[in-house]
């Protein structure tokens, strides 16, 4: 499909010839989707062709607010639908429909602001998570990073997904890390949201002025399906280390210095329950600066520098962290005096104790890289060296914004549900028993997923599928409702569960008519504006 | 390896955006976290490593075909190889994007698509053995009056190879013939090829051709069999990337020789005490990395093999990838030349190391994008200054001559020097002499 000439026309009158490429090689950029695991949880086999779905019709290059509101004014007289993309990372940033231009936001890279009294920055959408940190660390603070690591957009992650990552304990989500908002509608016009909205600065996305935070992003977010954001307030943390971070070993295995009253600690114990009650002491306690579980294996691959040296480790059982550690939380202790850090390191050490919990001595080099990750995570990508298959990782999130109480039953059901598929020979990745993820999120709820690794084969594919139904299948049916699952509301998917959810597809319908009259932001991964034939809810997987 | 057979290489790419910037650990500021000159130039994500990848899925998928934009995508690159780097600091050989770009600009070749200024540069390397154009017979003309022996006349135990650059670019006869005139006052037994000195073939190779990769190696290694010298010594840093990452694909590998780069000649030479550089130079200077003698001088050997799955489907390679990481490069030799200069302060840019930001000037991109290299120079040069130091030093013929011709060209002022300028400095007597 090629965009309307008349529109082509306005675009580069606008922007300038160099801003805008209709290239079929340059457009491919905005199509292939290395990841599609997204749309692969729909329909699973149109993940397999990279280039296979709609293809945009133009990419164009906005430096301002004020020309993103002119290029969506001018889809809106051409008919043409628009997405916005930061970064890019990830097959919702890709069209779903056709005729779509492609919004590249990467020349609105700006850090407008930090303000260090009141706690927050002012980016736009390509300034990466990196980026912000590197600078707000120099200023004794810290952003949120995903766990897909440093290089994606906070603003896009803050306005238009969920955000999740470990340091969480901290630094909560993204969705919580939104303050005042620019928003360009898909009308094109201009608003400014929360305390920007009254000219009173960006530290606040309440107000005074207008607060459409639930409407314009609510829990996942509207995946580029709602206008495009240009500008956001977004938290910042206290981050107590004072020294500049100092660089250990070489690339790829490299790792951080433990700064000044700073201690990295893996802690772990023999059973779900005694965890669970330690996760609880923590998170009252507020003496972890961030905690995580992984799967126990899987730390390896940062230890290591290539897969094959990850195996012939995991072979002959010189990776540190083994089968033994599954029940853990590594921790980092940030203290911001030597007095505060005492404290913190002593009850913590105290709660380990007390729930029958030991400390694991990690070789020093080791503890460096692991203290790096839960500084700075990037934990997705480097998994991803094991196996990125075209369908990515495979994922059901077991929970978000939880109680801790579930922490034992997820992971029994997790482990129960896998076992017969990472086996040798079996559909799964045969890399630890589980593939659970989790930690506390502002110290007082459970965010958990399970990874899990898949191959192009069909037996893998249909294993994978299997397995996920199973575990869902297996925590709904014992908690009644999909509500657990919301990280799998994005596009589509939305008219088969929301009826479980409250009928949030009704509500995002409602929202997105009546915000996009024209349905020009490209609604594939948000709503669509009709309502689909009805769907059937998927029959769920007899597991016992 | 054809372009076609790293389809699952390229289908490994998660278009994550790594390749655009400094290896992940190492982005310390907003202004220099961008490590990839070519998605600074053209922004569009079909500039950056990752974009370069999916061009090559596109084409050898039928999917898309040549066209001008397309390749100036792939042209206005100088192939510094940040976006391999910092890839690999998470998937390792997975995707391996320089290797990917390598055989792009090969099949683009084969395709008769080269961009005109690179026809115009092979021409000149098929009719004069060297890329600039210079007659063959002015080869060593730059070494007059110095009184070098002709190595393949004369056996001599070090063989410098001097590289079109220096030979041809009367600008930057005084670096050459300065470190001649190093190697003559620490008594080293040395010579060069005189007019039989060819091209190493590795700008040609990094432009796609690679048929001249092949020829122009196969003959450079006779040479210097011939010369049965102990040691091929060069201070071009191209052609030293050459020899340790390129000579290897082509078959070529410089077993029997030691290879060294000037930079680590002249630090085993001041450690042997056979130079010293006693004169007070009070100059607080900052070191450029070139990526020729950084992440792409590392040295490696092609792999052939085939991938393998274990523990179900993950992927091992067997037998395993000696993958390049980039830290095996000359990163330390000329820092401890420059420290050990009486009164030189180095003070150290952001990017540096495996993770240094290009000059511009490599791959073609200077010659079919001088925008481009423009660009690229000038944002280096910032970086240099921001640093607070008082010069730039390198090690690269290509990188000196680029940045001082962005700064003529933009019309701003700052020293850059090549090392061995300095250590002439650091030697007065033999500056006194005079280099020229
Ligand atoms: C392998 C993998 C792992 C991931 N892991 C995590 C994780 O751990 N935690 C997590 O939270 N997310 C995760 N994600 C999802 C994704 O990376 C995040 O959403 C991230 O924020 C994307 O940032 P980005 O800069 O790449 O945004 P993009 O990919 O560019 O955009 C993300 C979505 O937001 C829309 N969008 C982008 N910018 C704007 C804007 N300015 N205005 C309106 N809409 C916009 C896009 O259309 C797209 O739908 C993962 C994705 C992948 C592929």
């Amino acid at each position: 499909m090629n965009i309307d000439q008349n529109a082509y026309d306005a675009l580069q009158s606008l922007l300038g010839a160099e801003n805008i490429s209709v290239d079929p090689a340059v457009l491919m950029g905005y199509r292939f989707s290395g990841i599609t695991f997204i749309e692969s949880l729909v329909d699973r086999s149109a993940a397999f062709d990279p280039f296979g779905g709609p293809k945009p019709i133009a990419v164009v290059l906005p430096s301002c607010a004020e020309e993103v509101q002119e290029i969506v004014r001018i889809c809106n007289r051409y008919r043409i639908h628009c997405k916005a993309q930061s970064t890019g990372y990830g097959g919702h940033a890709m069209p779903g429909v056709e005729n779509v231009v492609m919004v590249d936001l990467r020349k609105m890279n700006r850090i407008v602001e930090i303000d260090e009294k009141n706690l927050y920055a002012v980016i736009e959408p390509y300034v990466t998570a990196h980026q912000l940190q590197s600078e707000v660390m120099k200023r004794g603070m810290n952003c949120h990073v995903i766990t897909a690591g440093g290089n994606h957009s906070p603003l896009a992650s803050a306005t238009s997904f969920q955000g999740q990552g470990p340091t969480g304990f901290t630094t909560s989500c993204n969705q919580r890390n939104l303050l005042g908002a620019e928003w360009v509608s898909p009308t094109g016009d201009l608003h400014r949201i929360g305390s920007p909205g009254s000219d009173a600065g960006w530290s606040c996305g309440d107000g005074p002025g207008p607060d459409f935070r639930g409407l314009l992003r609510g829990f996942t977010g509207a995946a580029g399906g709602l206008g495009i954001f240009t500008r956001i307030g977004y938290k910042l943390y206290p981050w107590p280390a004072k020294e500049k971070l100092k660089k250990t070993g070489k690339l790829p295995v490299v790792g951080v210095e433990t700064p000044e009253n700073y201690k990295f600690h893996f802690a772990y114990w023999e059973s779900w329950d005694e965890m669970t009650e330690a996760a609880y002491h923590i998170m009252e306690s507020e003496v972890a600066y961030s905690t995580v579980r992984i799967p126990q294996d899987w730390w390896g691959w940062f230890l290591t520098p290539t897969n094959n040296e990850f195996y012939r480790r995991f072979q002959d059982g010189t990776l540190p962290i083994t089968r033994e550690h599954g029940m853990h939380w590594a921790t980092l202790i940030a203290g911001r005096t030597k007095t505060d850090f005492e404290y913190k390191n002593k009850v913590f050490q105290k709660i380990v104790a007390d729930t029958n919990g030991k400390l694991l001595e990690l070789p020093a080099e080791d503890e460096a890289v692991l203290l790096l990750q839960m500084i700075s995570p990037m934990y997705t990508q480097r998994l991803m060296r094991a196996k990125k298959s075209a369908l990515g990782m495979g994922g059901p999130t077991l929970a978000q914004m939880e109680s801790m109480s579930l922490l034992k039953k997820l992971y029994e059901t997790d482990i129960d549900c896998m076992k017969e598929y990472v086996k040798p020979g079996g559909a799964l990745m045969a890399a630890g028993p589980d593939g659970t993820w989790a930690w506390p999120s502002e110290p007082r709820k459970l965010w958990t997923e399970s990874v899990h690794f898949l191959d192009e084969t069909p037996e893998s594919l249909a294993g994978a599928t299997e397995y996920a139904g199973k575990v869902l299948g297996s925590i709904m049916k014992d908690r009644g409702s999909l509500a657990f699952d919301q990280r799998l509301m994005i596009g589509g998917v939305n008219d088969i569960f929301g009826p479980q959810l409250g009928n949030v597809q009704d509500w995002m319908r409602k929202i997105k008519n009546a915000f996009d009259p024209r349905n020009v932001s490209d609604h594939s991964t948000y709503i669509s504006p009709e309502p689909p034939p009805p769907m059937p809810m998927p029959p769920v997987p007899e597991f016992k | 390896m054809a372009l076609s057979e790293y389809k699952q290489n390229m289908e490994q790419c998660a278009r994550c955006s790594c390749c655009k910037f400094v290896a992940p650990p190492y982005v310390e500021s907003y202004q220099y976290a961008i490590g990839c000159p070519s998605i600074g130039y053209g922004n569009f994500h079909a500039y950056s490593g990752g974009g370069k990848v999916i061009t090559s899925l596109a084409l050898t998928s039928g999917v898309i075909d040549y066209s001008e934009e397309m390749l100036k995508t792939v042209h206005a690159c100088s192939m510094c190889g940040n976006c391999a780097v910092s890839c690999k600091f998470n998937y390792a050989e997975k995707v391996e994007p320089l290797e990917i770009i390598r055989e792009l600009r090969c099949k683009i070749v084969e395709d008769g698509q080269s961009d005109p200024a690179h026809i115009q540069l092979i021409n000149y390397l098929k009719r004069e053995d060297n890329i600039f154009g210079g007659p063959k017979a002015d080869r060593s003309a730059w070494a007059e009056g110095l009184g070098i022996k002709d190595a393949l006349e004369e056996k001599a135990e070090v063989l410098l190879h001097v590289g079109c650059h220096y030979s041809y670019d009367e600008t930057l006869w005084p670096i050459i013939r300065g470190a001649a005139r190093l190697l003559q006052e620490a008594g080293v037994d040395f010579g060069i090829a005189k007019k039989e000195e060819i091209c190493c073939g590795g700008r040609a190779y990094e432009m796609g051709y690679r048929q001249e990769l092949a020829s122009y190696s196969e003959s450079l290694k006779g040479r210097v069999k011939e010369a049965g010298c102990k040691i091929l010594l060069t201070c071009c840093s191209d052609c030293y990337g050459s020899f340790q990452q390129l000579y290897p694909i082509a078959g070529q590998g410089l077993a029997d020789v030691e290879v060294l780069h000037i930079s680590q000649y002249l630090e085993r030479l001041t450690k042997e005490g056979k130079l010293s550089t006693g004169e007070k130079v009070p100059l607080r200077v900052t070191y450029h990395d070139p990526c020729h003698l950084g992440r792409l001088g590392e040295p490696s050997q092609p792999w052939h093999g085939t991938v393998k799955k274990v523990l179900n489907m993950m992927d091992v390679t067997d037998p395993p990838k000696d993958v390049s990481f980039g830290v095996g490069g000359v990163y330390d030799a000329p820092r401890s030349v420059l420290q050990g200069i009486p009164g030189v302060e180095l003070v150290e840019m952001e990017r540096i190391k495996e993770y240094s930001f290009c000059c511009g000037a490599g791959g073609g991109a200077k010659e079919a994008y001088p925008d481009f290299a423009l660009k690229t120079a000038l944002e280096r040069i910032e970086e240099a200054r921001s640093t607070g130091a008082e010069a730039l030093v390198t090690s690269c013929p290509w990188c000196v001559r680029n940045f001082r011709d962005a700064l003529e060209e933009s019309g701003q002022q700052f020293p850059v020097y090549d090392l061995v300028e300095l250590v002439l400095k650091g030697m007065g007597t033999v500056k006194k002499e005079g280099a020229q």
